[in-house]
């Protein structure tokens, strides 16, 4: 019974997923190729005009360029103070965990307009420039809660005995994290990750009220969307879809590659086992 | 990367702050805790604080030369009109249903990324159901236009079949609003999901059903009990977002069904002194919402079972 | 036959240096002899591309331009820079731009230095519209009007907003609750524009409660409100609805893509305002801001180019003759349909703009 279910109902219903999640993206992606200024079935007639155009648009191209370093800048920032954070809520308990908890999580409450103006105001009052930096700012300071509270999951269920287990090896405190914490932590901080760069790369409000003259990605499209949704939209989303895909399986392989001979964290995982 | 922290042994300084560390929690509470800490008071509270105080103001911005004066009528402006309570409640209401849903839905889907599926997939498989979030969160809602609309693909592919009927009506209702905030929560769901299934590790369950465990006890007993954290985070995770979505209901969702979000962003749309009653609901939102997550968090930490 | 009337046919024809660009994706600004430059925060198409490379060429001084997308945006990032106006120029509408003047962000237009005032077609150029506290405070670019928007298949040209209240029509229509309200106060015999009832708030008050009423009752005729145009031009060309209040340029951009619809203005009328730009208080560069108006003003070939990147119509003089007999039958109104429409009034604005908010939130939750 559980047998079938997992051979054949879980993939099945996996697969279906997806299909779910591709399909209005793949109907997204013929539109662009619809030779009219809207998007909408039917497609009568079928162009590559708009893809092209977008393609050597200079000002599409830009400010993908400025989303992209203030995603990666972001999720610097959201990881390099997240994770530390998650480390010293793990060792508060009760109360105290429960309040340090409730004020890092309250960024993300905040309606984005209003947090937006609120940091807007905060970097002026500092003397910060609006930009690419104060963007990337703001997003760290929204990523940060969801970097928290992924990690601290994770945090949690790691037992003590593997880092005292090191420790009795001889590593120093700094071993013990680069070498037997963080692997143990990868796969939420690969989550993590991909929130701060998703974040990021699709939040309009906040960079629209850090920013400065040369927009992100989201600000462009905000603007031009406002008059009107034309096929050069639904083609430029679907390119973006394109390369991330591409460079993700990329990512992924080289990563793959790098770590088969190691296995540092197949060690970390089985260190659980005590505790569980 | 250990040769680095080999090598550093070699000066005093190094030795000394790891035997500290080694020796002294409070050292190592210290260390990991500096910038946390001013982050949390620089970037968390300080906005925060901010805005806090304009939600007393009499109106914001000043006028030049206007003293400012202090009035807690924007908060009491909530309990004066049923529709913005309607619309709070409202909120509350979808947001709790959206992530028992989020939940349901994608379990399987994290499952069987985690467990069921080749290891050396795993990695692929997730970058492959996280690709459709780089598109803006707005295109993909009109891309659900175009999917439901009275000409959109789901009504063209029904006439295609050799319906010729009225079209379907599926859009601007709580159905198409529910498909396209799925569509968004599904991620945050997910990732936390994957990050807990996946540290179960698959002797345990093998033992289990060596012992005569049946699917549904080992599902109950071992792995439930195990990913609860992971849900609790995503549950979170989902909650959150959904509380403060304000575009896409707008986009998707019917002539009635406001959110509490697209409320405050309504009152931060006009031009105008509107910062004060936009901040006094934020906070009202932001403080009720960290109340219900914080309890239905302590409801569900309390089950027995071990502490970690 | 297809008129392209889109911004995209623009950046077709600069093919070629965007292949340049790709090359190198950061942003490399031709180097012109500098004269400084100018902040300026506008709509997507008020300022083309063909006219901001003449600009830069011409007078040296280097235009950075933030695309915006609403007034209520404008506002709250003006209000977050606290006096500090990263912007000289910004682009606020005829609606609400009063808050903008209240709030202290914007300097009065000074006439002496607007010296291509006079090439404002004299019908705008004297409406009251930027006038308020004695000052004029912005520099009307174009003209947007606010009519019914309706699918021609299904409908003969409809004469009165009767349509939109026809039960045959339930779940066809859509509207921008705010910007219809005023409409359906005329519509209901009351005083949109509420001139009329600036020393009687009660009446004011009674006519936006009956109006309120009205639309609450009629709920059911309306598939959803809006709040962008984009939406509008979506709804009707997936079919969503056959009926929609709506502005001119978005209408204007749907017909001349061939799409079977006709926009028009009911007998009871419909409303007009202008989008323009307005100079910031203490603005850095105040002289460029100045050359810049001016120059924008100053020739039918800018409001001919605006007209075909946006939809609207043009308040520069001359700029019809410059439009093809195509686009100009989809742009222009007849002179009775223009005579029915009546101006969004700056003083009385804020007075009935505060009440209709709260009917709208009122019509919302119903």
């Amino acid at each position: 019974m559980m047998r079938l279910l997992g051979r054949i109902a879980l993939p099945v219903y996996f697969w279906l997923f997806v299909a779910w999640l591709f399909v209005p993206l793949f109907v997204m992606a013929a539109m662009g190729f619809r030779d009219s200024n809207f998007v909408a079935f039917p497609i009568q007639s079928w162009t590559t005009d708009w893809y092209r155009s977008v393609i050597e648009d200079r000002e599409i191209m830009a400010s993908l360029w400025v989303s992209l370093q203030v995603a990666v800048l972001s999720t610097v920032m959201g990881l390099g103070i997240g994770t530390p954070m998650a480390f010293m809520v793990a060792r508060f308990d009760g109360v105290w965990r429960a309040v340090l908890i409730a004020i890092i999580v309250m960024p993300a409450f905040i309606p984005i307009v209003v947090s937006a103006i609120a940091l807007r105001m905060f970097i002026g009052n500092f003397g910060i420039d609006t930009g690419i930096l104060a963007i990337a700012f703001g997003h760290a300071v929204s990523s940060v809660p969801f970097v928290v509270v992924m990690l601290l999951t994770r945090l949690n269920s790691m037992s003590a005995n593997l880092a005292d287990a090191a420790r009795d090896l001889g590593a120093d405190e700094f071993i013990v994290f680069f070498r037997v914490v963080l692997p143990y932590l990868a796969p939420a901080l690969f989550g993590a990750l991909m929130f701060c760069m998703l974040l990021s790369f699709e939040d309009f409000t906040r960079s629209f009220f850090l920013g400065s003259f040369d927009p992100t990605f989201p600000v462009l499209l905000f603007a031009r969307l406002r008059f009107g949704f034309d096929p050069g939209l639904a083609a430029i989303s679907t390119l973006v879809l394109l390369v991330t895909i591409v460079l993700g399986l990329y990512a992924e392989r080289f990563t793959r590659k790098r770590a088969a001979p190691g296995h540092q964290g197949r060690l970390a995982a089985r260190g659980d086992d005590t505790n569980a | 990367m250990t040769a680095i922290f080999i090598w550093a042994r070699r000066f005093a300084a190094y030795r000394a702050l790891t035997e500290l560390l080694a020796r002294s929690p409070l050292a190592r509470l210290a260390l990991i805790s500096i910038i946390p800490l001013a982050w949390i008071v620089l970037a968390n509270l300080a906005p925060l604080v901010q805005m806090f105080v304009i939600s007393f103001y009499q109106t914001y911005p000043l006028a030049e030369g206007a003293a400012p004066e202090f009035t807690t009528r924007h908060y009491f402006a909530f309990f004066e009109r049923p529709l913005y309570l309607s619309a709070f409640a409202r909120s509350f209401i979808f947001a709790t249903l959206v992530t028992a849903l989020t939940l349901a839905v994608m379990f399987p889907v994290a499952y069987y990324i985690a467990k069921v599926a080749p290891r050396m997939r795993r990695v692929r498989l997730l970058l492959l159901v996280i690709a459709p979030f780089w598109i803006s969160e707005i295109i993909r809602s009109f891309a659900w236009m175009l999917m439901l609309s009275n000409r959109g693909a789901v009504n063209s592919f029904f006439s295609f079949l050799g319906y010729s009927g009225p079209p379907f009506e599926l859009l601007y209702n709580n159905i198409s609003l529910t498909i396209g905030v799925l569509y968004l929560t599904s991620l945050y769901m997910l990732l936390p999901l994957y990050s807990a299934l996946e540290k179960i590790d698959d002797r345990l369950l093998e033992a289990a059903a060596d012992l005569g465990a049946t699917g549904f006890s080992r599902f109950t007993r071992i792995i439930l009990p195990l990913a609860r954290d992971g849900i609790l985070t995503g549950c979170t995770l989902v909650f959150l977002l959904v509380v403060g979505l304000y575009a896409m209901p707008v986009l998707l969702g019917g002539p009635s069904n406001t959110l509490f979000a697209s409320t405050i962003g309504q009152i931060f749309g006009r031009a105008g002194d509107s910062w004060p009653l936009g901040s006094a609901f934020s906070m009202i939102l932001i403080f009720v919402a960290l109340a219900y997550v914080g309890v239905f968090m302590a409801v569900l930490q309390k089950r027995p079972g071990r502490r970690t | 036959m297809k008129v392209n009337l889109n911004r995209r046919t623009l950046l077709r024809g600069a093919g070629a240096t965007g292949l340049a660009a790709l090359a190198a994706p950061a942003i490399i600004r031709p180097a012109f002899a500098q004269a400084g430059e100018l902040n300026v925060w506008s709509y997507s198409g008020f300022i083309t591309d063909d006219f901001r490379q003449r600009f830069e060429e011409e007078t040296g001084i280097r235009l950075n331009i933030r695309m915006v997308t609403d007034q209520g945006e404008q506002f709250n990032l003006m209000a977050a820079e606290e006096g500090n106006y990263s912007a000289d120029i910004v682009c606020c509408a005829g609606h609400r731009f009063y808050q903008f003047v209240d709030a202290g962000f914007l300097e009065p237009v000074d006439m002496d230095k607007m010296t291509a005032w006079d090439r404002i077609e004299p019908e705008y150029a004297e409406a009251n519209w930027v006038s308020r506290n004695g000052e004029r405070w912005g520099v009307p670019l174009v003209v947007v009007s606010t009519g019914l928007l309706y699918d021609s298949q299904k409908f003969d040209k409809p004469t009165s907003w009767d349509v939109m209240f026809d039960p045959a029509n339930a779940g066809q229509t859509t509207y921008q609750i705010q910007d219809f309200f005023q409409i359906a106060m005329n519509y209901l015999g009351y005083d949109g524009s509420a001139a009329s009832y600036m020393d009687a708030p009660e009446q004011a008050q009674e006519a936006v409660n009956a109006t309120r009423d009205f639309l609450i009752e009629h709920k059911d005729k309306v598939r959803r409100y809006y709040d962008a145009a984009t939406e509008i031009q979506q709804m009707f060309v997936n079919g969503d609805v056959s009926l929609a209040q709506a502005g001119s340029g978005p209408s204007a951009q749907l017909i001349i893509d061939g799409f079977p619809a006709g926009y028009t203005i009911p007998e009871e009328g419909g409303l007009a305002y202008a989008y323009g730009f307005n100079i910031t208080r203490n603005a850095t560069n105040m002289d460029n801001a100045y050359t810049f108006l001016n120059a924008l003003l100053s020739s039918p070939e800018n409001g001919a180019e605006i007209v075909r990147s946006t939809g609207y119509a043009s308040v520069i003089s001359g700029t019809g003759e410059l439009l093809t007999p195509e686009e100009r039958a989809v742009l222009a109104l007849g002179a009775e349909e223009r005579a029915r429409l009546s101006w969004v009034d700056v003083e009385t604005a804020p007075f009935i703009f505060d009440l209709i908010d709260t009917a709208a939130e009122e019509i919302r939750a119903a």
